[in-house]
């Protein structure tokens, strides 16, 4: 099988059923995407399938072949929810702040200046164990703002 | 006097030394670029270094808040530090403790000055060193940014530069210290050093740790703990990915060439296992239990005058019973760890909390000599005490010795609650007499759960001084005191949570406190002064808090509750402003204002602020929602929709304010959660008469 993974073609000889998140980390090693429920309960497995928002522990790998998978690994440092979050130092443990960037990309990609309750409903499926939500808050204002400022995307 | 081996040996210079007619002096190291300054600091010829923390990094910030600590004394910039975790060996122990243990909320304090000291001595060195390059008088060198500059010239050189020379050198015995007005780093909110490999997916947990030939793995833990597994058979056919099923110490284990594979197949197992006392019982019925315990009278903790007496003749009697459940930590990153044993050697790479017990378990198990094994630190996604525990070492190793090959073992979220481990159910009774002027006379405490200590340091005790802790030492004047013990035998494996007993007796205290301020009609604030008259510190930061969210009490379903505690060293005043609709069964959290107060030094304010956001929300989640469930003695609570958690749907604003004060250096960790639970309580109590006693409080609006 063949899945295009931040903008590389992968070849991946593994069973159509397997799931995405486990092709990402066992067999391309981009071990970025994490597991922290394997139920979209969390959150932690987050990546970008064809530009929405996917959990990537609940869709196998023959679902996605010839779609643009991006994953924690493919978004730049440069990228404005990348630079706002490393501004405001969110992440603590930091095992759930892949998925919390990669949603945090998808709802800006859809709402460049969202309201405090766009935000709360769109991270509210992205736990956080240790309680970074006040600054994951902040970081996409700061992330919408930057947006603004230089009227891209 | 010490001697100069001793000296070296005291402060974790691992230098080959030599005697040559000139005195003492360092052998070449090998590595003719980089050079070994001691234990902690490796300098290169370009002027980078690397720098050994002996804590584990597990969100609190020791990553950066331990380097900037040495950085800061050395006099070299942070951002051309790399930070790595050592093997648990001398000198790496942290000397309190005599372990390399990252718990406690003690990492900064105990390691303030060895860090401090590590650093000052490579200021010294290059100093010296940098005279004789630049051939002047040392007195008139400074050390700064990793370079040693001649004042009056302003003549410099690198550090990394002077790596040949300073090899020659003696290593100082006593180091000048800076002086805290000259501290560049410390004090500072110096930007966290590993947020830059987190926001881009490289920073490398256990879980993220492949080896070549590694294999998966995961154990069937028992249904009902308190139980021995009797049997177990397989439904075949079973997926081609799996490669073997075994019974271990702990259960069944499962190994496959896929994750997946291998927690889908433990669906597969059929397991019978022995008789457990708590068969049939729910987690509702296991705090009867404790309840019921309470009416017994305990063991004696601690006992001041006659509480008895002053309880019969007080002006007014309250009591309460109060009742905590078990809670999981619920780590993002569920356990999980890479063994790879051969022969002669061991290697394991592991996001644990505890690296000296993880090596004798792996001793214990192996039989290697400890000098064989190696345990690779990574970083830990949450640790909360949970991986303080070794339980899954036992696992990892045993599976790795039958199976004769490197494994990961990786429980599934359902896996990781099933091993238990929880933060013990609690529950108290408390009594207490006012006198006409609303003075408490006494305070008669009794606690009844099962023993922590019982599952933590593998021995019992009539009282259990884990969770009396706090208790004990009330901080609240009150003439006649009694505190009791009860222990409950329930099986369930008991652990470490996020500041232990004080989530408990936090809650206790704090709401009892309450609710004699109430009937004795009084300010919550004032009610809490007027019996700390003599306590400076707890009095401040209360004060401080009431003036900070300007403290009124209010009604109609929206208030401030307040509440205090000292754990860890540190004193942490809370008030929570909620507003409940008791219609729609929703509570709001509007505000929660901390104050901290942690001693002298404040090594990095914006990493204490985080700590405390940390501290809040788990507090509030654990207030709000948590609670480990049992059906038939089975935890029934399985993933994060049986065990919920706080959300970003309900993250209050957090305001935190610190204060310094004389003494010791506190905890930071911790101490910020205890109180906002019943700071929390407190307020639903205020807002809406109701008082919440047993938590937690989702049941009860
Ligand atoms: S692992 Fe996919 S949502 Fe939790
Ligand atoms: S940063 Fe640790 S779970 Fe979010």
């Amino acid at each position: 099988m063949e899945i295009i993974v931040n903008g590389k073609l992968y070849k991946v000889d593994v069973e159509k059923d397997k799931k995405l998140l486990w092709v990402l980390r066992e067999d391309l090693k981009l071990t970025g995407t994490k597991y922290g429920c394997g139920k979209s309960l969390c959150g932690f497995c987050t990546v970008l399938v064809d530009g929405v928002a996917v959990r990537s522990c609940q869709i196998t790998v023959s679902q996605v072949e010839n779609k643009p998978i991006i994953t924690i690994e493919g978004i730049p440092q440069e990228h404005h929810v990348k630079k706002a979050w490393i501004e405001l130092d969110v992440p603590q443990c930091g095992y759930c702040q892949a998925g919390q960037i990669m949603q945090a990309v998808y709802l800006l990609s859809q709402n460049k200046n969202p309201t405090t309750d766009d935000i709360i409903s769109s991270m509210y499926g992205n736990l956080c164990r240790c309680g970074t939500y006040q600054r994951i808050l902040k970081a996409i204002k700061l992330a919408s703002k930057y947006m603004r400022e230089n009227n891209d995307k | 006097m010490i001697s100069r081996r001793e000296f070296l040996k005291l402060s974790g210079l691992t230098l080959v030394i030599a005697l040559t007619p000139s005195g003492y002096r360092i052998l070449h190291s090998k590595d003719a670029e980089s050079f070994k300054v001691n234990a902690w600091i490796n300098i290169k010829e370009n002027n980078t270094a690397t720098i050994y923390i002996n804590k584990s990094e597990m969100g609190q910030g020791v990553y950066t808040g331990l380097t900037s600590i040495l950085a800061d004394e050395m006099e070299f910039p942070i951002d051309r530090i790399t930070v790595k975790f050592p093997q648990p060996r001398k000198p790496y122990l942290d000397p309190k403790m005599n372990s390399m243990l990252t718990g406690g909320s003690t990492s900064i304090r105990n390691m303030f000055m060895p860090m401090r000291k590590a650093g000052a001595v490579a200021r010294e060195l290059f100093l010296e060193a940098g005279a004789r390059a630049l051939k002047v008088k040392k007195e008139e060198c400074i050390a700064k940014d990793g370079r040693v500059i001649h004042k009056p010239t302003n003549q410099n050189v690198t550090y990394g530069e002077l790596i040949e020379i300073t090899k020659k050198l003696i290593i100082p015995v006593t180091v000048k210290l800076k002086n805290p007005e000259d501290w560049k780093y410390i004090g500072k909110s110096v930007k966290k050093l590993d947020t830059e490999e987190k926001v881009n997916g490289k920073a490398l947990y256990g879980t993220d740790i492949y080896i070549e030939g590694m294999v998966y793995a995961s154990v069937i833990k028992p249904v009902r703990w308190g139980s021995k597994l009797k049997y177990y058979s397989v439904n075949k056919p079973v997926s081609t990915k799996i490669i073997d099923i075994f019974p271990i110490t702990s259960g069944v284990a499962v190994c496959g060439k896929e994750i997946q594979a291998v927690w889908d197949t433990k669906r597969k197992i059929h397991t019978k296992w022995s008789k457990s006392k708590i068969q049939g019982m729910t987690h509702e019925d296991m705090i009867r239990v404790c309840k019921k315990a309470l009416r017994k009278k305990g063991a004696v903790a601690k006992k001041r005058g006659n509480v008895e007496k002053a309880l019969k003749t007080g002006h007014k009697k309250i009591e309460a019973e109060y009742s905590l459940p078990y809670l999981y930590h619920a780590t993002a990153e569920p356990l999980n760890c890479v063994v790879n044993i051969t022969e002669k050697k061991a290697q394991i790479w592991i996001p644990t909390q505890a690296q000296t017990n993880t090596l004798k378990t792996v001793k214990r198990l192996t039989g290697l000599p400890e000098e064989n094994i190696e345990i690779y630190t990574t970083f830990l996604g949450g640790g909360f005490g949970r991986k303080s525990a070794v339980d899954f070492v036992t696992d990892a190793v045993e599976i790795a010795q039958k199976i004769k090959r490197p494994i990961k073992l990786f429980y599934s979220r359902e896996d990781d609650i099933s091993s238990a481990h929880f933060r013990p159910i609690h529950t108290a009774k408390i009594e207490a007499s006012l006198d006409k002027e609303g003075n408490i006379t006494a305070w008669k405490h009794r606690i009844a759960s099962p023993s922590l200590s019982e599952f933590t340091k593998k021995r019992s005790y009539k009282v259990d001084p884990q969770v009396v802790h706090g208790v004990k030492d009330l901080p609240y004047e009150v003439p006649n005191l009694l505190v009791e013990y009860v222990k409950v035998d329930l099986p369930v494996p008991l652990w470490y949570w996020r500041s232990v007993a004080s989530s408990h007796n936090a809650f206790t205290i704090e709401s009892f406190i309450d609710e004699i301020a109430y009937h004795a009609k009084k300010d919550p604030v004032e009610f809490r002064l007027q019996h700390l008259f003599s306590n400076i510190r707890a009095s401040r930061v209360i004060e401080t808090v009431a003036e900070k969210a300007n403290w009124k009490k209010s009604k109609n379903g929206q208030a401030m509750g307040i509440a205090y505690y000292k754990s860890f060293r540190s004193h942490v005043a809370q008030v929570v402003e909620v507003s409940v609709d008791e219609e729609k069964k929703d509570i709001e959290v509007h505000k929660v204002v901390t104050v901290i107060d942690l001693g002298p030094i404040t090594v990095n304010p914006e990493l204490v602020k985080m700590q405390i956001e940390s501290a809040v929300i788990m507090g509030l989640s654990s207030a709000i929602y948590e609670e480990v469930q049992f059906e038939d003695g089975k935890i029934s609570s399985t993933n994060f929709d049986t065990y919920r958690l706080l959300r970003i749907d309900k993250t209050p604003k957090i305001e935190v304010y610190i204060l310094n004060s004389q003494g010791r250096m506190g905890g930071v960790g911790e101490p910020g959660l205890p109180p906002v639970i019943p700071a929390l309580t407190n307020a639903v109590f205020w807002a809406t008469g109701k008082r919440i006693r047993d938590l937690p409080l989702i049941k009860h609006i």
